[in-house]
């Protein structure tokens, strides 16, 4: 027997079996927490916002509509709106995404150093604009498609799709590296 | 690692297939970037102290929607006090099993009924829940030959065994539509699923704790789920009310004992023959006896009105004569033929409350409207019951519409969905009247185990008798969508006017 689809549990957990939302939260804990220490590079505030994430997802899942998107990408916009509030919170004058933005903490800097071994991979992620930055990483690291990249980053299709055709023009003669990601995510368009 | 980077290759080389020309150094750089991949730390006792919580959460919810008072418990109101054990956790039990059907309220915050634009908590609220597209399989329901619902005579859930129908009674019939089949100009529509509380009524089965008659230690067993229970009126004219909560419907019969009928004086001890006999004719049921059906109706309306079923989703609702096709015919026969007798009034009849999903009726079977049958007997004057109260909660998922006209011919010609067959010793020609798009319940019983599906369909009506005599089959229906498999069958499972040896009415 096959296991129930996600639009099923969904449909289990709104219509009287809320514990059935611990089979949500089986499926995808494990990736939210990696997006979320991906954003972050720190093992405490991953598990803080992971639990924040689940709780939110939880209270709201009354408000989700399978007619208008993933249930993946709705728990993972989640995460990143817990991860962009966190960074408010903490840094409040200065605009943060993720950890890659604090280059001047030095005490950051060594502890992302010692997760991201590769000195380019790291000069590439920090050149990378914000924005650009995350979707290498959902792209590479957590192996999520464009359309789930797309609904969790929230932009258009239509957009995205104008944002890299013209990144493309741009950086295709510049780092390999870079064209290289932008390659990987143009060819989802 | 080597999977991924074969893929990410694949997609570079769609965009740009010069890149073949430096695949040595793109593999290296592909490989650095996925070993760059940060370990996580992921903490297995962070996610489990994570799930306890979220569990426990999602467990207070539940206890707090189910512990809120329900208004509707006046519907029980009727039922006298029985002093049995059963009966007190039955009536304990019925008002989530099935009144919290109207206007339920919690602060839970699960919401059902979405589409209905009201917060309904209850997990038997009616729903109808859109999923993902072709969400029920590929090909969600398969028909095999001979074991379709036919002839809805009692509601369409018999099946046939044609090979109980002596050859010479069978007649392959031939289903004649001259005019354009209406096939749906929409891409997709929509195929229902009904769907159960995931507990199976384990949450009932608490009930019986400590109660084993003083016989047995009921609690000492483990994994006991409640299946149904039964409860009786102890008085003139009571009612047996049942709760099937594995298919999450309620039943309602005459209590029997507590129904006075003459006929059963009748077959007393000693009674000779002859005297039983005239016993049963001078109280045999006469046409009429019949209620007009405006009575019947209204009947029905009040006993649903004061025991609290909300029929505001259902269609207008009508007395199901069906039964009259059959008389008729033995009427015929009895002119023609002393073997054939003329068939009894029935005692009951049904007021049918239509099942509507999304604005369009559901039928069932070849036969008849499905929804709430509620039978009024017509000897004691009053309802006497009803049928196919169940909750009303259902997956929507769309399925693509059907172009292959040919097809749906040939499967049309045959009889459609539930009828159909070659090799009968007669033929027969029948010219179908106009079709109309509807729903067709579909109970399907197969290794995906029992569902319930609720498809898209085109109606054909078949005429009900012909010079030649009654059809048993008064749809052809044939799917609208893809995903159903059709197997032509090769014996019909229909009888023709031969003489009827018993006759089941519907109502």
């Amino acid at each position: 027997m096959s296991s129930p689809t996600d639009a099923e549990l969904i449909a289990a957990c709104q219509h009287g079996s809320p514990e059935r939302f611990a089979e949500l939260y089986d499926r995808y804990a494990r990736s939210v927490y990696d997006f979320i220490y991906f954003k972050t590079c720190h093992r405490e505030t991953a598990e803080d916002l992971t639990s924040q994430t689940f709780f939110k997802a939880f209270e709201h899942l009354r408000d989700f509509d399978a007619d208008r998107g993933k249930f993946s990408a709705w728990l993972f916009r989640i995460a990143r709106n817990n991860v962009i509030d966190h960074y408010r919170t903490s840094h409040p004058s200065v605009e943060l995404t993720d950890a890659f933005d604090q280059a001047g903490s030095e005490d950051l800097v060594a502890r992302v150093d010692a997760r991201v071994r590769l000195a380019k991979v790291r000069e590439l992620l920090r050149s990378l604009p914000p924005d650009t930055r995350e979707i290498l990483m959902l792209r590479v690291w957590q192996d999520l498609s464009y359309a789930e990249i797309a609904a969790i980053t929230g932009k258009t299709e239509a957009a995205v799709k104008m944002t890299f055709f013209r990144s493309v023009k741009k950086l295709r003669t510049e780092d390999l590296l870079l064209a290289l990601f932008v390659l990987l995510f143009s060819s989802r368009l | 690692m080597t999977h991924m980077i074969e893929t990410i290759l694949a997609d570079l080389y769609a965009v740009d297939s010069s890149l073949k020309e430096r695949e040595p150094e793109l593999r290296q750089i592909i490989a650095a970037m996925l070993e760059a991949r940060p370990d996580t730390e992921f903490s297995e006792a962070f996610f489990e102290d994570l799930r306890a919580q979220l569990l426990e959460r999602a467990r207070a919810s539940h206890s707090m929607s189910e512990q809120k008072p329900d208004p509707r418990m006046h519907w029980l109101t009727w039922l006298s006090p029985y002093g049995l054990v059963a009966a007190a956790f039955v009536l304990g039990l019925l008002p989530s099993a099935y009144f919290y059907w109207r206007e339920p309220v919690s602060d839970s915050p699960m919401v059902a009924g979405k589409e209905a634009g009201r917060v309904d908590l209850s997990p038997f609220a009616p729903a109808v829940v859109p999923v993902d597209a072709g969400a029920f399989g590929e090909r969600f329901l398969a028909l095999q030959p001979g074991t379709q619902p036919v002839a809805g005579m009692g509601g369409g859930g018999a099946t046939s065994d044609a090979k109980l129908i002596a050859p010479e009674m069978m007649t392959e019939y031939e289903f004649i539509y001259d005019g354009p089949l209406p096939l749906a100009q929409e891409e997709t529509l929509p195929v229902y699923k009904r769907v159960l509380a995931a507990d199976g009524g384990e949450r009932f089965a608490k009930s019986l704790e400590g109660i084993g008659l003083g016989l047995i230690d009921a609690s000492s067993f483990a994994g006991f789920a409640l299946q149904n229970a039964t409860v009786v009126q102890q008085e003139q004219y009571g009612l047996m009310l049942s709760v099937d909560l594995a298919s999450e419907q309620v039943f309602l019969a005459p209590h029997y004992p507590e129904w006075p009928n003459p006929l059963q004086q009748c077959w007393a001890n000693g009674a000779a023959p002859e005297a039983a006999d005239a016993c049963q004719r001078q109280y045999a049921l006469k046409e009429s006896d019949i209620p007009e059906d405006g009575t019947m109706i209204a009947a029905a309306r009040e006993f649903l009105d004061r025991h609290g079923v909300d029929t505001a989703d259902y269609g207008e609702p009508f007395v199901s004569h069906d039964w009259r096709v059959f008389a008729d015919l033995a009427a015929r026969q009895s002119a023609s033929s002393e073997a054939a007798p003329a068939l009894p009034i029935p005692e009951q009849l049904s007021v049918i409350f239509p099942l509507m999903l999304d604005g369009q009726p559901v039928y069932e079977g070849t036969r008849g409207q499905f929804g709430i049958f509620v039978n009024y007997d017509i000897r004691a004057k009053r309802v006497a019951g009803l049928n196919n109260l169940m909750t009303r909660r259902y997956q929507k998922s769309e399925y693509p519409v059907r172009k292959d006209e040919a097809a749906l011919r040939e499967m049309l010609t045959s009889g459609g969905l539930y009828g159909g067959a070659v090799g009968g010793v007669e033929k027969r020609q029948i010219r179908l009247g106009e079709p109309q798009q509807a729903l067709m319940r579909h109970v399907a019983f197969d290794e995906q185990g029992m569902r319930e599906l609720i498809i898209p369909v085109l109606l054909f009506a078949v005429p009900q008798t012909d010079a030649q005599g009654v059809l048993y089959q008064d749809k052809v229906v044939l799917p609208l969508v893809e995903g159903v498999e059709w197997e032509r069958p090769s014996v019909m499972p229909m009888v023709d006017d031969a003489p009827l040896k018993a006759m089941p009415p519907r109502g």
